[in-house]
């Protein structure tokens, strides 16, 4: 038998490493993986919305797989459980936890669908309770008080807590539907992108300006798609210090340039592909430059981070500066990004929602006397406020941010919101 | 330990190259070796130290489960069972440990790395390539590109032996070990060491000896800007070097230096891997385990963070200016949390108490009023109302009483009170043990932590000359921000290695190098001197040689301008870009302009009757002037530029000398570079009246006399005088 | 008190719903009008003995009408009310058949009560992560849920500091005041006119709700609205804390569309006559206050004792636009959501 590792000698595990080898394993070493994510995401050697959530939706996927339960009750308290490590050891990806709820809603759902009608008898509230607040009609059995399916009826529903009939229902069936579910939401997160690269051509139309920053392979794809059809010009702010050797590579083509092998990773883009040799005419700018560049600017792309359930953008830093600008001039902001980015969670603390990057790619640790004489911090993300953005485009079309709310309900069941307790 | 199979999952190596059957396997000594941080590591050995409040060995033990290593043998000497009772309650040795084995090899008889690397190579553990790593250094460093490296290296030739792995850095930085530095020498083709010199900090020689073949080698760097953490991959084969010099003690300067040196015997190579991007550091002494948590509090050592919560049971939260706050910490509302200040868990600070750059351990108790500045605190310690707390290490269940003072640079270590009101001075080691191994349990010190308090001040048995020095040199004062724990260190020396048979080590390979330096003497030049003027370590080195050779330049730069009669502007500037260059001291400046002028007067004057003196020289004075001018910025300075003139005057004989110095004095009065108070100061000045210095004054102290009698008259113009000199001095 | 009177002369001579709501909100300081409304609602249902549904829906109806007409301002009331008699409905339409229909409510009713009375303890939970260390928080008049969840994250160890107006003509600030510094929390008291000269000062503001309307904006004591537009013209985040069954079904376009009339701008051009009126005033609110029940009250009741016998407190109307976000038992929601929640439920 050939030997695997699970890190790789000389490290650091990657995704690849990640996920090639969660298919592989016994169900006995279902825990040792967790913990084992539980560390990559510690140690940021995953990171990123898209790869954060692969790897979730794997390790989770693994663990319905291996898990035996006798009671439904049984699995979702051991996703939540999973799902509150996961987000505490890495709180900032937010689509770890968005991963995790979705699972939860998913086996609810195999639940209620599995479970026989109810009895038209009124006591039989239970499945009421199981419904979320924004469930939509179809696939759901008629609940027994008709639809009051609103969290302010929950209020008078009946109390939602008893499923003891629950451990009747034949799990490997629901174990399968679960699964599929789970496979279907990896095959999101990989066709997120085109879906939303599919609406390119509505938003951005002939010699029209776009601003954007950074490194986002969302917004890449899109202006890909976009320039298929159409010759516009690009600006892009480097996103210093973060972002600018990405941008470069990605600018220039060169596959040999240090870091592309990440990029690859993450992005499966070719580098045959890039803006220029698309047609494009693109504008390499120090973010320095966004002000004075944004009265020429028809329209501003940015990628994000996540999006909060208010609407928020938590993205690259730097985000807040480029949309304030942008409100300035009157120039609107677009932002493209998976619906798996959309969360549940609010920005309580807006300030302890970016993180703070390693200050050694704004000032060399080696300089002795600015480490010495200063601290130097890099924040990593900005959060952006709703009004600040003029319209989302995820893979299920495009959402004015006062109508996110609701995209953000119809994927996270209201009793999964909150992971702790 | 567990040896069974940790289970973890498979999948296909990483890279291609790779040999599935490697197995990379690490050894980590937790023992240094080394006696800098007693008397703390009499009861905590110090791979156990907290750095931010985790247990240091677990940042070293991340890195060897970040890189892949799949086998661990933990060599313990000191205090093992302590190490090992720790490691078994982390997951290092749990059920979800990253290693598939962790072996702890437990020898209380090693006192070297020389020592386990023969124990190493007796039990035929090691398989293959391995890393070799004190469980004292923390990084966030990715091993893999220096094993690839290496690992090509030994494919072409397995006498590529030995991989060190460097961090750029800079001498002077913080998280450079000042006691253990030291200068590579590298062929820059292939990363090959060439030569390696160990710069100790009492380096008194400001050259470096290089053996000839080190220049065959097309182009070499001489770097003394590498941080060295005593991370190295090795093979099989070092190991069994070790076997075989039975008296190589120290991998650096025994083993490297040994294999450098007998190339021709061994034909062994070693290289160095420098890396310009990760961290990588490694707690040495007081002054490195300061830098190092500060870098790990302000985010140096990402994704080292301490709110990333990378180990265990670590639940720390961040906000802004890098205060960390792990949960259950009660803070009253006129707590104040300064920047990069971390507070542990259960931990509770009274009413106006402050903390600033500092960290806090677990359950501690800190009263009211409390200000704590730049201090370690480790756990379960308790400090009474308007305690002062100054940079220092307080280690687990210390007591100070209400209204302690701890000043910069204290050591308090395990289990001592300080009774209420005492001050602990900066120069204080305070223990409650000698060390397991004392005889005799000394008694409490009352005079040290106050009546009712417990513990005495610690002294090294072991090298009381050092104790000694390291007292004193302690009481220096500060040099830079960072200096406190620096001091500290300094003396504090790695006492297996700077043995006094390892200075002979290295006298040895001095003369060695002579001798063939001598053979080959015709062929090329061998023999490198660097000025080593610039760097840190100068401080040490030898003072007079740069000062005597400014004076000297200066002297004739002068004496030229004076003889062609050069504008002052010129002379002034030519005399200033001097100084500069070899930052010489304004004193040296002031020698240089006396005598210079002396000498030339005395040309001037050579052969001229006494009578016709005074005008030359007065002549002279009004010339030139300006140029004393800008050497005295203060009294004192000018007053020294008299004793320097009147000195140099000795020179010119009795009666000449005389007149030459009384009249340059007066014309310089004259001219407002010297007002009658320095005069005065002048004529009272010690040094005036020494020696054959009586020779030349007599004139003088009449020119003196007569202005304190006219002192009255002109106190006004005298404040001008002042003034003028105060503007003067400002400008500078 | 003539609609007591009323009450009791009227349809429900074995159960008089006025009598049982006004002992709950009298002996119970921390009950919120609506809860008390559902469960005088729920006791009802279960003194009726009606055999057809539309008697059933009449006597109900009546209760409901009983209890909206007892006080000057039925906002909140009304809430619960209105929820409770749409919950009939909708059961009725299920089951179709009375007695299981009342069993259903017998069964469940306390439950219900039970659980409007932890929704406040769940926004506490929910709520407190908007408060942080080193915050300060400006608050406006008394309520319940905002106190809760103050004292939540006091309890939590959280350190920080409340500015509270002092809610003119209720004067309820200074209540809150009390309770809060109780806590030994460090509060301000301003006046009411000091309100944009604190605002700087303030990183957060957080109000309770009478009631939140349909547009999603909120009715709630005099000053709010006001409070409001500083926080947003200061770019401070506004935050409604309000309870779901505290949603009504209004739907105001601005302060006078209210289904009340408030004594608050009056004309005069007698300065005596104007004084008088004031002086009135004064006396019926005094008047207003039984003796009997004084006495039962410390102070911290004296709100409850106001709201039974039927004394309101002004309140003014807040627009969506001005709310950053509702904390609700139901998570944070957009006035854009709690929108869409209510028109869900009655159309």
């Amino acid at each position: 038998m050939v030997t695997q590792r699970a890190v790789p000698v000389g490290g650091p595990p990657s995704l690849d490493s990640f996920v090639k080898s969660i298919t592989k394993i016994e169900a006995s070493q279902v825990p040792g993986m967790v913990d084992h994510l539980i560390s990559l995401l510690k140690r940021r050697q995953i990171r990123g919305s898209r790869n954060t959530a692969v790897a979730t939706a794997n390790l989770l996927m693994r663990v319905v797989s291996a898990t035996k339960w006798s009671h439904v009750d049984a699995i979702i308290s051991k996703i939540r459980e999973i799902g509150r490590r996961l987000t505490r050891a890495q709180p900032r990806e937010l689509a770890v936890g968005n991963i995790v709820r979705r699972v939860l809603g998913l086996i609810r759902e195999e639940v209620e669908n599995d479970s026989p009608p109810p009895s038209a008898s009124l006591p039989a509230g239970t499945t009421l309770s199981l419904q979320s607040a924004h469930s939509t009609q179809g696939g759901v059995p008629a609940a027994p008080l008709g639809q009051p399916s609103t969290s302010m009826f929950s209020l008078l529903s009946q109390n939602p807590t008893p499923q003891k009939d629950k451990s009747s229902h034949s799990s490997k069936n629901i174990k399968a539907g679960i699964m599929e579910g789970i496979r279907e939401i990896l095959d999101e997160l990989s066709t997120a992108d085109d879906l939303i690269a599919a609406s390119a051509l509505e938003h951005i139309h002939s010699n029209e300006i776009i601003l954007t920053m950074g490194y986002s392979v969302t917004v890449q794809r899109f202006l890909l798609r976009a320039a298929q059809k159409r010759s516009f010009t690009v600006i892009i702010a480097e996103g210093y210090p973060n972002d600018q050797d990405k941008v470069h590579q990605v600018l220039s083509g060169d596959p040999d340039s240090p870091g592309n092998s990440q990029i690859a990773e993450d992005s499966h883009l070719t580098f045959q592909q890039t803006l220029t040799r698309a047609g494009l005419i693109v504008i390499l700018i120090p973010d320095s430059a966004v002000y004075a560049m944004m009265s020429r600017v028809n329209k501003v792309i940015l990628g994000t981070h996540a999006v909060t359930a208010n609407g928020g953008l938590v993205a690259a830093a730097g985000a807040a500066v480029i949309s304030k600008a942008a409100k300035e001039h009157r120039t609107p902001v677009v932002v493209v990004a998976g619906a798996y980015k959309l969360s549940p969670v609010h920005p309580f603390d807006v300030e302890g929602i970016s993180e703070h990057g390693d200050p050694g790619k704004a000032v060399r640790w080696e300089d002795a006397d600015m480490v010495e004489s200063c601290d130097v911090v890099n924040t990593l993300f900005d959060y952006v406020p709703p009004n600040m953005v003029d319209l989302y485009i995820t893979n299920l079309g495009g959402h004015a941010p006062s109508y996110l709310y609701r995209i953000v309900a119809d994927h996270y069941r209201p009793e999964d919101v909150s992971l702790d307790g | 330990m567990p040896p069974h199979d940790s289970q973890k999952p498979k999948g296909p190596a990483g890279k291609e190259e790779e040999d599935d059957s490697f197995i990379l396997q690490a050894v980590v000594l937790t023992d240094s070796f080394e006696r800098r941080f007693r008397p703390i590591t009499h009861e905590t050995p110090r791979c156990l130290f907290p750095v931010a409040n985790t247990p240091l060995i677990n940042y070293t033990l991340n890195f060897l489960a970040d890189s892949g290593v799949e086998e661990v043998f933990l060599f313990c000497c000191s205090q093992a069972e302590k190490v090992e009772a720790y490691l078994k309650t982390t997951k290092w040795m749990g059920d979800g440990s990253p290693f598939k084995k962790f072996q702890i090899i437990v020898n209380q008889k090693l006192t070297s790395m020389g020592d386990a690397m023969r124990e190493l190579d007796g039990k035929s553990l090691i398989k293959g390539d391995f890393l070799l790593i004190t469980a004292d250094v923390v990084t966030n460093m990715v091993i893999g590109p220096a094993l690839q490296a290496h690992r090509a290296r030994r494919a072409k030739n397995k006498d590529a032996i030995m991989t060190m792995v460097l961090r750029e850095s800079q001498s002077t930085h913080r998280t450079m070990d000042r006691g253990d530095k030291a200068i590579f020498v590298l062929d820059k083709a292939n990363g090959r060491c060439l030569h390696y010199e160990r710069i100790l900090p009492d380096r008194q020689r400001p050259f470096l000896s290089l053996p000839a073949e080190v220049l065959q080698a097309p182009t070499i760097s001489i770097r003394d800007d590498l941080l060295d953490c005593y991370i190295d991959i090795c093979s099989q084969d070092v190991p069994a070097l070790f076997t075989e010099n039975f008296d190589y003690q120290h991998i650096r300067g025994h083993f490297l230096h040994g294999i450098l040196q007998d190339y021709e015997l061994y034909g062994k190579m070693i290289h160095c891997y420098i890396t310009r991007k990760d961290y990588i550091a490694r707690v040495r002494g007081l002054q490195t385990y300061d830098a190092i948590t500060k870098d790990i509090v302000s985010g140096w050592a990402y994704p080292i963070c301490i709110d990333h919560n990378l180990f265990d049971d670590m639940d720390y939260t961040k906000t802004r200016n890098h205060i960390y706050r792990e949960n259950d910490v009660t803070l009253t509302r006129s707590t104040l949390l300064k920047p990069n200040t971390v507070v542990g868990a259960h931990t509770s600070v009274g009413e106006n108490t402050v903390l600033s750059g500092s960290v806090v351990g677990r359950q501690c108790k800190i009263g009211e009023n409390v200000k704590v500045d730049g201090a370690y605190i480790w756990d379960h310690v308790e400090i009474g109302n308007n305690c002062e707390v100054g940079k220092s290490i307080i280690a687990n269940n210390v007591v100070l009483g209400e209204n302690v003072r701890v000043m910069p640079g204290a050591v308090i270590s395990h289990g001592v009170c300080i009774a209420p009101g005492t001050t602990v001075y900066g120069d204080y080691s305070i223990t409650t043990t000698n060390g397991p191994d004392a005889e005799e349990e000394q008694e409490t010190d009352a005079g040290v932590v106050g009546e009712g308090g417990k513990g005495f001040l610690y002294e090294d048995s072991e090298s009381d000359s050092d104790e000694i020095e390291r007292i004193t040199a302690s009481r220096l004062p500060r040099q830079k921000r960072t200096a406190l724990l620096t001091i500290m260190d300094d003396s504090d020396s790695d006492s297996s290695y700077v043995s006094s048979s390892d200075e002979s080590t290295f006298s040895e390979v001095s003369s060695a190098s002579a001798s063939r330096r001598r053979a080959k003497k015709s062929k090329q030049k061998s023999r490198m001197s660097i000025n080593t003027q610039r760097s840190d370590y100068s401080a040490t080195s030898n003072e007079d040689d740069p000062d005597e050779s400014f004076f000297k330049e200066a002297y004739s730069s002068l004496l030229t301008a004076l003889e062609a009669n050069h504008p002052v502007e010129v002379a002034a500037l030519e005399l200033n870009s001097l100084r500069m260059s070899s930052n010489a001291s304004f004193d040296l400046v002031r020698r240089a302009v006396a005598t210079a002028f002396v000498a030339q007067i005395g040309r001037l004057t050579s052969g001229v009757k006494l009578a016709d003196v005074k005008d030359i020289v007065l002549a002279f004075a009004s010339q030139w002037h300006s140029l004393a001018k800008r050497t005295v910025f203060s009294r004192d300075d000018q007053v020294e530029l008299m004793l320097e003139l009147q000195k140099a005057s000795l020179g010119l004989g009795k009666d000449l000398g005389t007149r030459v110095f009384a009249y340059t004095l007066q014309g310089l009065y004259n001219d407002d570079v010297l007002p009658e108070e320095a005069v005065f100061a002048w004529q009272k000045h010690p040094k005036g009246h020494l020696n054959n210095g009586q020779e030349v004054r007599s004139i003088a102290d009449q020119f003196a006399n007569w202005l304190a009698e006219a002192e009255s008259d002109d106190s006004g113009d005298e404040e001008e005088e002042e003034d003028d000199e105060e503007e003067e001095s400002d400008e500078e | 008190m003539s609609e007591v009177k009323k009450a009791s002369e009227g349809g429900q001579p074995q159960f008089d719903i006025l009598k049982h709501y006004t002992n709950l909100l009298l002996t119970d300081s921390e009950i919120t009008m609506p809860v008390a409304a559902i469960e005088s609602l729920v006791a009802l249902v279960d003194a009726c003995q009606a055999t057809t549904v539309s008697e059933f829906i009449s006597i109900i109806e009546g209760g409901s009408d009983t209890l909206k007409s007892s006080v000057s301002n039925a906002i909140s009331l009304s809430a619960g009310c209105d929820l409770f008699m749409r919950y009939i409905i909708q059961t009725l339409g299920n089951v179709g058949d009375i007695a299981s229909c009342r069993d259903y409510l017998r069964n469940n009713g306390r439950l219900f009560v039970q659980r409007a009375k932890d929704a406040r303890r769940r926004i506490a939970l929910l709520g407190v992560n908007f408060v942080r260390d080193g915050m300060t928080v400006l608050l406006h008049a008394f309520s319940r849920v905002v106190i809760a969840l103050l004292l939540e994250a006091a309890e939590r160890g959280v350190r920080f500091k409340a500015i509270v107006t002092e809610s003119r003509p209720s004067g309820l600030g200074k209540r809150a005041a009390r309770v809060l510094r109780d806590k030994g929390i460090p509060v301000s008291v301003v006046s009411d006119s000091a309100t944009g000269y604190a605002m700087g000062k303030c990183d957060l503001v957080l109000v309770g709700a009478e009631g939140v309307v349909e547009n999603g904006g909120i009715i709630n004591a005099l000053g709010t609205f006001q409070l409001a537009i500083l926080a947003r013209s200061a770019k401070k985040p506004f935050y409604v804390v309000a309870e779901s069954h505290k949603f009504v079904r209004l739907f105001p376009l601005s302060q006078y569309d209210l289904p009340f009339d408030q004594d608050i701008i009056t004309y005069f051009t007698d300065d005596e006559e104007a004084a008088r009126v004031e002086k009135e005033k004064e006396e019926k609110k005094l008047k207003n206050i039984p003796e009997a029940l004084a006495r039962n009250d410390g102070g911290i009741g004296g709100d409850n004792l106001n709201r039974a016998w039927g004394e309101r407190p002004l309140v003014d109307f807040t627009g969506p636009e001005f709310i950053t976000a509702l904390i609700t038992e139901n998570g944070v929601l957009t006035p854009g959501a709690v929108s869409e929640e209510l028109i869900r439920i009655w159309h």
